[in-house]
Formats: C-alpha cells, structure tokens, sequence
C-alpha cells in the first residue's frame, strides 16, 4: 500500500464574520476551495503576502481552527468531520507548531525546561523527564543549562530553539512552521534554517513551511506552493517553481524580490495591491494586476491544472489551446 | 566639496537597568548633495540609533551623546537650540519610518497630517496646504488623490500609508530624506513599488536619501554606496559593487554568506546556508578588542589586543578589522 | 562532527544570570521604598501595640479627661480619659486588617472572576453585565447598604467592601486575560492538548495578574478610607473597640475642645493611604512592560 500522506486538504473553505450589515454577519472568505497533500517525510513551502491565508491554514492543520466547509485528513484521520474531537486527540501527539515570534510563542513565567516539556506533561505517560528535556536541549544546540533559565535571558535565536525544543518533544512526524525565521535576524535565520534541516534528516519529518520569504523557502523545501488571496495559484516541485514559474502572480513576486546582486537588470514592477477579500474582484482575484489579463478572467475561475510534471497552474493562459 | 551632513564620531549612550550602555560608537561618514547612502545592519548593530540621533529624536533623559559632531550647513546640531532643530526637521532632513501602522495619527486626516508640516514650515494658508498636499499625493502616487486626502488613515493599506508618510517627509523638499527600514513591513510586491517610488522621486527631487534596511537585496538595488554596522560601530564602507563583489571584512562576508539565494545556481544543488556562528552581542557585554572577534572565523592575535580603527583601504572604502587592513599586529 | 554538532555549538552562550530582577527593581524604587517603609511603621506600630503602649485602650480615667498630648499622654486624652495614642495603635490594627482582607478577598475573587468571565464567552456576558450593576453603586453607599443588612460590625464592613470592590478587580484581569489567551504560547498548549484548567491556571493566570496587584494596593489604601467612613457614620466597628474611624466620630463634638482626638486617627488615615499609594505607584513602574532603550 502506497504511504498515506501526511496531509490530505480538500476543498477547504474558511470564512471569519467580520460584522454586521442589514441584520447579518458579513463573511470574509479566506480560505477558498484549496487542496493539497504532504507526504511523509516532505517539506512543502508555502509562500504567499499578507491577505494570501498562509497562516490560516497553518492553524486550520494543527486544529486551532475549524474549517467553515472541506476536509482535513492527518494521517488517513479527519479532523473536520463528525468525529473531528476524538480524531484529533489521537494525532495529536504526532503534529506540532513552530511560531513566528518567538517572544511571544513562550510562557515569560514559565522555566524554559518547563515549557519545553509540557507536551510530554499533558500527555503523560511514563518517561524520563529531565533526561528528555536535557535531549531535546542538546539535539537544538541550547546549553545545558538552559532549562532553568527563564525565556527573557535568551536572544530571538535562541527563543526560537526552545520553540523548536518543545515542538519536539513528542516526537511528532509533522510540524508546521508558521514564518520560524521572519522576526530573527540574518545570521540566526541561516542558523534556524539549518537546524530545521537537521533535524528533518535525523528524525524523518514533514513540514509545512510558511514563508513569505522566497529566498528561505527556496532553501528548505522540496515543493512550493504560491498562495494569492486565499487560493492556490500555483504548486510546483521546487526548481521548476523557481526557474520556470508559470502563474503571473508567481513570475511578479520572483521578480519584485531584491536580490544582493547590484548589477542585476531590474525587471518592471507589478502595480496595485492584495484585493480586499470582504470585496473580492469576480473570476481570477489575480486579474486586476495581471499583465496577461483576458476577458476570460475577469469572470470564470480558473482551477488548478497540471502544467508540467508535478507542476499545477491556476491560469487561464496556461490552458489555452 | 563640503557634505550635506558629516556625522563625525559619534557616540551615543543609553540608560537601563544595568547603567549606561554604548549604542554606537565612533560613528563617522558624510553624506553628499544628492547622495544615495544604504546602511545595512542586523538589529543592535545601531542603524536606528543613528538615524535618530541625526535629528537629535532620542529622549533627553534615557540617553546622552557622548560626544561627536553632525554637521550640517557649517553649524553643529548636535549643539543646536531646539527651536532650531525644530526649523531644520522636516524641512531641510525628513525622516520616514518602519511601521505605517502607527507613524500616522488615527484620529487626523491625510490632509490634516500633510498639511501641518507645510504649514508649520512654509507659512501655507489651509486651502493653499490643501491644494498642495493633493499634489503631494499624486506624486507618491497614490491613485484618486482628491477624493483620498480627506480620508482617515485607517482606510488606506500599508503600502498606502507609506506613501503618505513619504508625501509628508518631501513636502518641503528636503535636501536629505532618511528612510528607517521604511519597507520592512510590507508585501514583497509592495516593497518593490515603494523602492521605485524613492528612486523616481531622489531623481525628481534631487534629494539626498540615507537608505537603512537589514535587507542586503534592498541595499544593493537602491543604494550607491553602503555603510555595514555591527555592534554600535561601523565595520565597513564601501561603493555598492565593490561590497557585494569583493567585501572585506568578515562580518560582510558572513553576511552575504548567510543570506539565501534566490537564483538557482547550475545544478540547483541543495542549499546548506552557511551561518554566522555565536549570536548578536549584547551592548552591555565587555569584549577585548575587535566586537566581531568572538564570531570571526579569522581572527588573529592583534584582533583580541586592542579594537581595529576604521581605516581607508581604497578609494572610497573605509575597513575596521586589523589583519585586513594591513594593520600591524 | 556532524551536521547536528555544528548547530549545537554554535547557539551562542547565555549572558550570566542576574535574579531576582523584578524585586531589585522594586527595592531600588524611590517611591516604593519611601511607601513601603511608611507602611511597614504602621503595621509594626500596630503589631506591637501593647509593647509601644503599656495602657488599656478601653479604660477611662475620669481625671485625665481631654488632656492635650504630653509626655504621659503621646497624642493627649479623649472625652472618658482614655489615651488617644493607645487608641489609635489599637486602632490601626482594625483598619489596617481592614484593609489587607479587603484586598486580598476582593483582589482573589476579581481573579477568579475574570480569568473564568475571559475564558468562556457564555460566562462572559453575564458576569460583565452583574459586575456592572454592581459598580453603578458608589463603593461607600453598597457598603452602607450591606453592613446595614448585616448589622454594624468590623466583619460586615469587610464583607460589604470586599463585594464593593470586586467588580474593578474582575475588569483589570479580564482585560489582561483576554489579551493574553490570544498569544502564541497559549496557543502552543492548546496544540498540544492542554485543558481549560491547565491553561486558566499555568499560562494566563500568571501573566494577567501584575495590573491587579498594583490594583490590590490602592484597594488597600480604599479600604482604610472606607472603614473609617464607615465607623465614622456609625455603621462600622462600633465602640469601645476603637477604629480610627470611630475616634474621629467621637472626638467631633469636641472638635475645639480637644482637636488631638480627631487629628492623630486622621493622620494616621493619611498615612496608611500615602504610603500605600506610593507602594502602588512603585510597583506600577516596574511592572509594567518598560520600552526597552537600545535601538
């Protein structure tokens, strides 16, 4: 039997209620009609700018958020349907998350060794406590000693490790990582980043990767996938996204990020902005900055085809006879 | 040919909890008619701090310049009287900033906003500071200007926040716009459209632009030369070429190193970036000698002695690390 | 050395450790220091209020009446000879007990209340809606109505405040709660599975309780101005049991005659609720999140 993917997303919806207007609540829809799967052992970049839904559905994986329609399977088990309680708990202990700000992803009151094994507390069990959080310690690069200390005596790279300590500390296979070196600086980043790396080789996981950042996603992951106000626009194995992208959206977002190369020819930039998602432009919501704009987008959607191998389009030009 | 502004050692201090620390020190470099300097930095390098200090913004109390001169049109304003600082602010040095969340007051209108430096430096009546902050508007360009300058901040979008906070910072026609990490809040796309908008309006203008961002890529398309800072002191200056072709001090190359790269190489081989080891210091942590030192891969003895000067190697290219700049050990 | 060592020995030391930040903040603070040494008197000259004064609060010498303050009498004599000084020690035990319960009570059922109202909407709407009703009274008249009902003694009056004083303490918790039920590290236990009670108790009941002890000192300043208003209207700590209130409502009708008796409780009222002010006013600063200077 062929290996159940990590993740199985399909059809997700997710709309919040942001008010009210003539006696009922206004939807934003987020979140439209997006499927994708994770294998084990994968890590699938997802890039995307503000309004985009990236860290939506980063919580939507680990259950902090119930979809408004669509499914979630983790592991082969839904976490959406009736039984979406009792089929998270038992996955539970095998997904986790990394956060963005590691100020704010740690109890300031709470020990360092405390936060890390918490997991392991809430699960319970028998284990060796102090020698599993001197482990965890060890396997992210943090000192001995740290586990007494308190988050407030660590740098920003530093946190961001006793994070990434207590998202491991169950062992999980899946981890989602919502923009785990945004908020570092440029030498943590490269040293956050490889310590992901790491520890994807030595312990078999997968994960999401949330960036913003092309140039970090390029780095770690396997397959991208490139999110535009709150759909999918294009996924792709990693080297065919970035030397041949085929979605305007993807190609712009390529060409709008500077690069350290002061020779490099300056490619024309993309006008307007993310369209407001309680409003959003009929058809493709790309086709009010596109350059490539037809008719045919400005009223029919256009649904996420393969392109190339591996490789998925959502364009009307890449399907043109 | 005398400089627009010439920052000549400065060092500026803090207060906290543990006594008064160094946030920069020695800091010296020129900014010319014109100019188009970058500084590059990671946070505690003191970009910030010097930016601020440049318009004398930092509170009287937590902090004190310990010395140092910054030059502008023959007086010191370091030594200026407020009231003259207050003349000079906004008119001849304006300054953007990093969130346009909160750089623009909520409860005053885009014109009122425009309008009160126009009015407080050029004597404009309110239907003429009107007319002009519209103009102004048009040349951020920010489409339906008209209709958008009686609006409130909270409707307009970060990218279009910063706009206005540009609007505002040229409306005098400043010899010298310091931007404050003004992108780094914002969508890639976004970015690329403010960075544009600088760079048409310094050739419009003929403004000089003192350019700060933790950003390598951003520097190297906007700025002609580039400042690195580290630790409160400035480690490298050089031309832009010559610091992304041929850097020399190891920090800078640690840098470029340790920033990914976004254009694949021949075979796309996978990506091992290669890390600065150690981590940021503290600026109240004591460090013999160079504050690089405890990161660098190639200190030699003279390194942990005595702390390198800041010496010119090349035309234009100023260096702080002894074994490279051919400094005695 | 593989892979992994690399990123193991390349985190970076730990500056050394400096603890107890937070009390030497607290210790080296101007107006704490000055509020907490004026407290620490009045509660050590209460304690002690038998050694510093070897007389009966209650006993009535009828030669020694409204005898002005001199070396046998410290703060002079009232209307029945007693000693005014031995009465307000005495009474400094009544109000300054006052106080403390009142805080403390008030202070852990606002806790309990906010934290509970933040973390469940359902509650949330009532509580807010009774806690309301409850402030719309003024403190002094809720606590009149109360001790009215309850019948005037010192622990009515502790009640009546104590539910008077509630409803603030509930706002400043679940105002904080609700902020702090929203960060990442709260989030982080929700993944992994963690219960309402293991987040209420570990994660946000630690990190909302600073504004509610700063709170819970002014309460205590409140109190003691309360208890006093109370007594003095009579629907307090009845006498002879003296409460500075109380002494000031005895010594009005002889206000010109023998001004000391309603001066030295007044004082002393003054005292309590400055120096606990400046207490509060000390840990104010240090707990609040300072903006850090470097840039």
């Amino acid at each position: 039997m062929a290996d159940t993917p990590l993740v199985e997303v399909r059809d997700l919806d997710m709309a919040f209620p942001v008010g009210r207007a003539g006696g009922r609540p206004v939807m934003m829809q987020v979140l439209k009609q997006l499927s994708f799967d994770i294998a084990p052992g994968e890590t699938l970049g997802l890039v995307g700018e503000s309004g985009s839904g990236k860290s939506t559905i980063g919580r939507i994986l680990v259950g902090l958020l119930e979809p408004t329609a669509g499914s979630v399977k983790l592991f082969g088990r839904d976490i959406t349907g009736a039984d979406r309680k009792s089929n998270l708990a038992a996955v539970r202990s095998r997904l986790q998350f990394v956060f963005q700000d590691p100020q704010a992803a740690l109890n300031p009151r709470m020990r360092v060794g405390e936060s890390i094994a918490e997991p392991l507390d809430i699960a319970g069990g028998q284990h060796d406590r102090q020698a599993r959080i001197r482990e965890l310690l060890e396997m992210v690069g943090l000192p001995k000693d740290s586990a007494e200390r308190f988050p407030h005596e660590f740098s920003g790279g530093q946190r961001q490790r006793i994070v990434i300590a207590r998202a491991l500390a169950l062992k999980p296979d899946f981890v989602v990582c919502d923009e785990p070196v945004s908020a570092l600086d440029v030498s943590m980043q490269a040293q956050i980043v490889n310590l992901l790396q790491d520890l994807q080789a030595r312990l078999g996981l997968g994960y999401l990767f949330i960036a913003h950042d092309l140039a970090v996603v390029r780095a770690v992951a396997q397959r991208v996938a490139v999110m535009y106000a709150g759909s999918l626009v294009e996924v792709a194995p990693r080297a065919a996204l970035y030397r041949n992208p085929q979605h305007p959206y993807t190609q712009a977002l390529l060409d709008a990020v500077p690069r350290p190369d002061p020779d490099r020819i300056r490619r024309p930039v993309i006008g307007g902005e993310v369209p407001s998602l309680l409003d959003p432009p009929p058809g493709c919501r790309f086709h009010t900055r596109c350059p490539h704009a037809m008719p045919r987008c400005r009223v029919e959607v256009p649904l996420l085809r393969q392109t190339g191998p591996g490789h998925f389009t959502a364009c009307h030009l890449t399907t043109q006879p | 040919m005398t400089a627009l502004v010439s920052v000549q050692d400065l060092t500026v201090q803090f207060r906290t909890d543990r006594g008064w620390i160094t946030a920069i020190e020695d800091v010296s470099f020129d900014i010319a008619e014109g100019d188009c300097l970058g500084m590059v930095g990671e946070s505690g390098s003191g970009k910030s701090v010097t930016a601020l200090s440049m318009l004398r913004l930092h509170a009287k109390g937590s902090s004190r310049i310990v010395s140092g001169r910054i030059v502008h049109a023959g007086q010191d304003l370091l030594q200026d009287e407020e009231a003259e600082l207050r003349r000079i602010r906004g008119r001849d040095i304006a300054m953007v900033f990093q969130d346009p969340m909160s750089s623009l007051n909520p409860v005053l209108t885009i014109c009122d906003q425009i309008s009160e430096t126009l009015r407080l430096h050029q004597g404009l009546s309110r239907p003429q500071a009107r007319l002009r902050a519209i103009e102004l508007l048009d040349l951020v360009r920010i489409p339906d200007a008209r209709r958008r300058v009686d609006e409130y901040p909270h409707r307009l979008s970060g990218g279009m926040r910063q706009r206005v906070m540009i609007a505002i910072a040229i409306a005098c026609r400043p010899r010298l716009l310091i931007a404050d990490e003004p992108t780094t809040a914002l969508d890639v796309t976004i970015q690329a459209q403010v960075l544009e908008l600088l760079r048409e309006l310094r050739a419009e203008l003929g403004m000089a632009v003192l350019l700060i961002s933790h950003d390598l890529g951003v520097i190297a398309e906007f700025a002609r030369r580039v400042i690195v800072m580290y630790a409160g002191r400035i480690v490298e200056e050089a031309p832009v070429g010559t610091l992304f072709r041929a850097p020399r001090h190891p920090y800078t190359e640690g840098l470029m190193a340790a920033v990914p790269a976004l254009d694949a190489g021949p075979n796309d081989e996978p990506l091992r970036l290669q890390a600065i080891p150690g981590r940021i210091p503290d600026p109240s942590e004591p460090i013999a000698g160079c504050r690089f030192g405890p990161r660098c891969r190639h200190t030699q003895a003279s390194c942990h002695a005595a702390a390198p000067a800041l010496v010119s190697i090349a035309d234009g290219h100023r260096l702080r690390c002894t074994p490279r700049s051919g400094g005695s050990a | 050395m593989t892979e992994a060592m690399v990123a193991t020995s390349a985190s970076g030391t730990l500056a050394p450790r400096r603890r107890f930040m937070l009390l030497r903040r607290l210790a080296t603070h101007r107006s704490f220091q000055i509020g907490f040494a004026v407290v620490l008197l009045l509660a050590l000259a209460a304690v002690f209020a038998p050694l510093l004064s070897g007389l009966d609060p209650s006993a009535m010498k009828v030669r020694a009446r409204f005898k002005p303050p001199s070396q046998a009498y410290l703060f002079g004599t009232d209307m029945f000879g007693r000693d005014i000084f031995t009465r307000v020690l005495y009474g400094a035990r009544v109000s300054l007990w006052v106080g403390l319960v009142v805080a403390c009570v008030s202070g852990f059922l606002g806790a309990v209340i906010g934290i509970l109202a933040a973390q469940f909407r359902a509650l949330d709407a009532l509580v807010m809606r009774l806690m309301d009703a409850l402030m719309s009274f003024p403190a002094i008249l809720l606590a009149l109505g109360i001790t009215a009902a309850l019948g005037p003694r010192m622990e009515s009056v502790i009640i009546a405040l104590s539910v008077a004083y509630v409803p603030a303490g509930v706002r400043i918790v679940r105002a904080s709660a609700l902020v702090v039920r929203e960060l990442d590290y709260v989030q982080a236990a929700r993944i992994a599975g963690a219960s309402q009670l293991r987040i209420m108790l570990r994660h946000i009941l630690p990190n909302s309780v600073g504004p509610l002890l700063v709170h819970m000192s002014f309460v205590f300043a409140y109190s003691i101005l309360a208890e006093a208003a109370l007594s003095f209207l009579g629907v307090g700590v009845q006498p002879p049991t003296s409460s500075w209130g109380n002494i000031i409502a005895e010594g009005r009708d002889y206000a010109t005659q023998a001004w000391w008796v309603m001066l030295f409780p007044g004082l002393g009222i003054s005292l309590a609720a400055l120096g606990l002010n400046l207490l509060g006013d000390g840990l104010r600063d240090v707990l609040d999140p300072r903006l850090k200077g470097v840039g």
